[in-house]
């Protein structure tokens, strides 16, 4: 399992945790000119939306204090372990899709960073490869591979436990689930083991995001809008790897030509619930 | 590696990014995530504004000197002026209202624009503290149009273990620049803080001033907590 998938794993809540993956460090992916596209393609927003308050719902009556209870209960340095074992798990994810990327150098490093970390990093609890042999974790996952192979992103999905998406990304998800090592290998893990792994991954996730969570609820006017305004732009320019023209972001001087105000007035409400939702 | 707090605070700086005035300038002074480096792509370009770059580079150092020294009422004062004279604030005010930027009434956009100010402001202000001595350098920048520039930068230092890429969108006005959005890691301010807003009058059926009720009470709540 890796941050990628903790994502999805759990902590839903949060456009930002795709984010901050992407903070710790994708070297392959592409840093700049994602294409922006102000448009928003979020068909099934009602049905999002609904389950977005079911995640926040489950995250405030249990993920939250797990993840708290988890994160003041053991010190940084068994956390940072239990992360580095995490991000080890899923390298062979990263692997697979390097080379399907056509990234063989991308894929050298990171079976390069298994094998250290695997061996000399003791099961991966020490990131021996990236603190030693300066060759820092990157991710890689089949909907950003789908994605640099033209495909879109779809419709936006919202995943109670599993967080921000799209069609592409999660049915990305799912073929990476079978890539990974727990499943390739088995290892001898069943399937608990492996409900274990992705819920310590979630919970790991959701502790190291916290701040960021509160910021969000806190700050942000229209939560569920801003983090798939986030979620939606990062995974652009994740696959975008080298970096879409400039000229697809909108004109600042006239915003949104292409979305005129609907004539129609709605009857104010605080909270959208679209007709048929 | 994982992330240490510095991290988190970046990622919390950019979310504060949902207050793109700021953020913005506000970029470079924060712990923002490690990233890559610069962007190549960008950085490659022929087309290439050097004065664009140089207004960035030296407004950059401007707000890190502003951050570098004082008290914190003294830097929230002093950034405040900087703010107004090098972001676009009635462009992005204009912006972040998407397409409602058409249809608001006269005395809407003036209680818009003043209640969002000190909504944008009150978000940076809080992550003033966040500013370690990181420096800003100025990559390379891409035309998009003549007056329309992205600037690519760095930002290394300080609390950054790793350098992180930040591209700033500026607008020539007249002789000089302004800056309108900042970008790190494909996320824009203004973009996010526009669909957020935009999404919020959708939801109260095209009403601005549900909008414009919310800023308030999250700018009262500030004050508030602020005593």
């Amino acid at each position: 399992m890796r941050r990628s998938r903790a994502s999805l794993m759990l902590i839903a809540s949060l456009g930002l945790t795709c984010v901050a993956q992407a903070a710790r460090a994708d070297q392959g992916a592409a840093p700049s000119g994602a294409p922006v596209s102000a448009k928003v393609n979020d068909p099934f927003e009602g049905l999002n939306r609904g389950l977005f308050k079911v995640n926040n719902g489950l995250d405030r009556a249990i993920v939250r204090p797990l993840a708290l209870a988890y994160k003041h209960g053991l010190p940084r340095t068994v956390r940072t372990g239990v992360r580095n074992g995490l991000n080890n798990l899923g390298e062979p994810v990263t692997f697979v899709n390097d080379i399907l990327q056509g990234e063989p150098k991308q894929g050298g490093k990171t079976a390069l960073r298994f094998a250290v970390n695997s061996t000399i990093g003791i099961g991966g609890l020490f990131d021996v490869a990236g603190k030693g042999l300066d060759t820092p974790i990157h991710y890689s996952d089949f909907g950003q591979t789908l994605g640099r192979y033209g495909v879109g992103a779809g419709p936006y999905v919202f995943v109670p436990l599993l967080g921000p998406s799209n069609v592409r990304d999660g049915f990305g998800r799912i073929v990476d689930s079978f890539t990974g090592i727990l499943n390739i290998h088995d290892l001898g893990a069943t399937t608990t083991d492996r409900l274990a792994v992705a819920v310590l991954d979630g919970v790991d996730t959701r502790a190291e995001y916290d701040d960021q969570l509160k910021l969000l609820f806190k700050t942000a006017t229209d939560p569920y809008a801003t983090e798939r305004a986030f979620y939606t732009q990062y995974r652009a320019a994740n696959v975008s790897k080298h970096g879409a023209s400039v000229q697809d972001l909108p004109d600042f001087d006239s915003p949104s030509e292409d979305q005129a105000p609907e004539p129609t007035q709605k009857t104010p409400q605080p909270h959208r619930n679209r007709p048929g939702e | 590696m994982n992330l240490g707090p510095k991290t988190d605070r970046a990622l919390g700086a950019r979310l504060a990014g949902a207050s793109l005035a700021l953020a913005a300038i506000l970029a470079p002074a924060i712990g923002l995530a490690p990233l890559m480096a610069a962007a190549p792509a960008a950085a490659q370009s022929s087309q290439r504004d050097a004065a664009a770059e140089q207004f960035v580079q030296t407004e950059a150092q401007t707000a890190l000197a502003i951050l570098a020294k004082g008290s914190d009422n003294e830097k929230i004062r002093a950034f405040r002026g900087f703010v107004d004279r090098v972001a676009d604030v009635p462009k992005i005010t204009y912006f972040v209202l998407g397409k409602y930027a058409r249809t608001i009434t006269p005395a809407q956009r003036q209680q818009f624009a003043t209640v969002f100010r000190e909504y944008a402001s009150n978000v940076y202000e809080s992550r003033l503290s966040d500013y370690h001595g990181e420096t800003l350098k100025v990559t390379g920048s891409v035309i998009r149009k003549p007056g329309d520039v992205i600037v690519t930068s760095t930002v290394l230092g300080g609390a950054q273990r790793e350098p992180v890429a930040v591209r700033w969108r500026v607008l020539q006005s007249g002789a000089s620049w302004k800056v309108v959005d900042v970008e790190v890691k494909g996320v824009w301010l203004a973009i996010t803080e526009q669909q957020d807003f935009v999404s919020t009058i959708d939801n109260a059926g095209g009403n601005i001033n549900v909008l414009i009720a919310q800023l308030q009470k999250h700018n009262q709540d500030v004050t508030i907590a602020r005593k």
